[in-house]
């Protein structure tokens, strides 16, 4: 097995699978052994998944991520959060700054707020913040409809926007 | 207000991704699987050493009686030197049997160090026949799975394993009876088109799995061959 396909397909995607795994196990110890996991199982099946289509072949590195990380999260039994976000009716304008004017402390605040939030929409946020996916190609990997990935990163956008204001009171 | 709340997420995803070692997972996944391939190498050297030791074991305990068998058919009478010898269908017997043994040994270990030996190529090579089967079964199985309705095949890299139809209270059966057994049931909805819906991993072997009658992620942790697990599976299934 040439070692430049293996590289490829570790360069074109090891962030999603990362992400993928800690957007389900909050750890980056877990996601790191999920990602190897992942790339060795990969591994095994080479000659098959050099020729796969590029979609088919995100999907399976996708699936088996979320196989491997729900395989960790049933043997640590840790309890998360399922709550849905609720739907806003009306968007509070709040004046959201430039981004180079938050400050660190802000920053680090959204990220444990991106941390907190229910499963399917932190996996929504990290895979098209993080791994820079888009909506669509997000939709075709998790098998929501686009709308609903559209729905779900813009409830968490609220919602980290809200705790960003409550940030700015507090202060 | 929503871009600048777009570039702030995309800026911390950037430093997120900042903090994460992905090059340092891509070295230890090359050495991990530079261990692997040594690792195999070196089963298949010790089985042809353990294989070449049984030989010489087989040969040393009938060499004695081969060697006097050949005085007994080349002189006419034995010598006073010559020790005494059992009868010489006696030995012929024990010679066959020598034969026998030796044989049976070498074609067992012959197999054993092929079967090894095609673990670790398998590794390297693309498994033209695991995938020409693979993609022979995936192309056939119809949505409800192969072979006759819903039978479940075991695809690995020594050949195709039918097992039948897992029945109520498979997983239960096989974490109660095979111990290491991990046994994760994941979701039909999101499998890419044409893969199987079950994955069977087996020691330092994958296989492919087709069935339409349920959807589980096993994983063995002991040692076996496929046949054998396969022959654990069938008491599972209907």
């Amino acid at each position: 097995m040439p070692q430049r396909d293996l590289e490829s397909i570790y360069t074109a995607h090891s962030q999603m699978i990362y992400w993928t795994a800690y957007s389900l196990l909050r750890s980056d110890s877990d996601a790191k052994d999920v990602t190897q996991n992942v790339f060795l199982r990969a591994i095994k099946h080479m000659g098959k998944l050099a020729d796969m289509e590029d979609g088919r072949l995100k999907a399976w590195l996708y699936r088996v991520a979320v196989n491997l990380a729900l395989d960790i999260k049933r043997k640590q039994k840790r309890e998360y959060p399922v709550d849905e976000l609720p739907e806003q009716e009306s968007t509070a304008l709040y004046d959201m700054p430039e981004p180079s004017v938050i400050t660190a402390e802000q920053r680090r605040m959204v990220r444990e707020a991106i941390e907190r939030l229910p499963d399917i929409y932190r996996e929504a946020v990290m895979l098209h913040y993080y791994s820079n996916m888009s909506c669509a190609d997000i939709a075709q990997l998790t098998g929501a409809a686009e709308g609903t990935v559209k729905s779900r990163i813009s409830r968490a956008r609220i919602r980290l926007m809200e705790l960003l204001k409550e940030g700015e009171k507090n202060d | 207000m929503t871009d600048n709340m777009d570039r702030l997420l995309f800026d911390i995803g950037e430093e997120a991704n900042a903090q994460v070692d992905f090059d340092g997972m891509y070295a230890s996944l090359l050495a991990q699987k530079a261990n692997k391939r040594a690792a195999a190498n070196r089963r298949i050297r010790y089985m042809g050493m353990a294989a070449a030791c049984v030989i010489l074991l087989g040969i040393a305990s009938v060499l004695p009686g081969g060697l006097k068998l050949a005085k007994t058919e080349s002189e006419a009478a034995p010598t006073a030197e010559a020790p005494a010898a059992p009868a010489p269908m006696a030995e012929e017997g024990r010679m066959a049997d020598g034969a026998i043994l030796e044989n049976a040994v070498a074609n067992a270990c012959d197999s054993c160090v092929e079967e090894e030996f095609e673990e670790a190529v398998a590794e390297e090579a693309p498994a033209e026949e695991a995938v020409a089967e693979e993609t022979a079964a995936e192309e056939s199985a119809p949505a409800a799975g192969v072979g006759g309705g819903d039978a479940c095949l075991i695809n690995a890299d020594t050949g195709m394993f039918e097992i039948g139809i897992p029945k109520e209270g498979f997983e239960q059966y096989l974490k109660d009876n095979y111990y290491g057994i991990i046994v994760i049931p994941f979701e039909r909805s999101g499998i890419p088109e044409g893969s199987a819906d079950i994955s069977v991993t087996l020691c330092e072997n994958t296989a492919v799995w087709n069935t339409g009658s349920g959807v589980y992620y096993v994983e063995i942790k002991a040692v076996g061959s496929a046949e054998e697990f396969a022959g654990i599976l069938r008491s599972a299934c209907q």
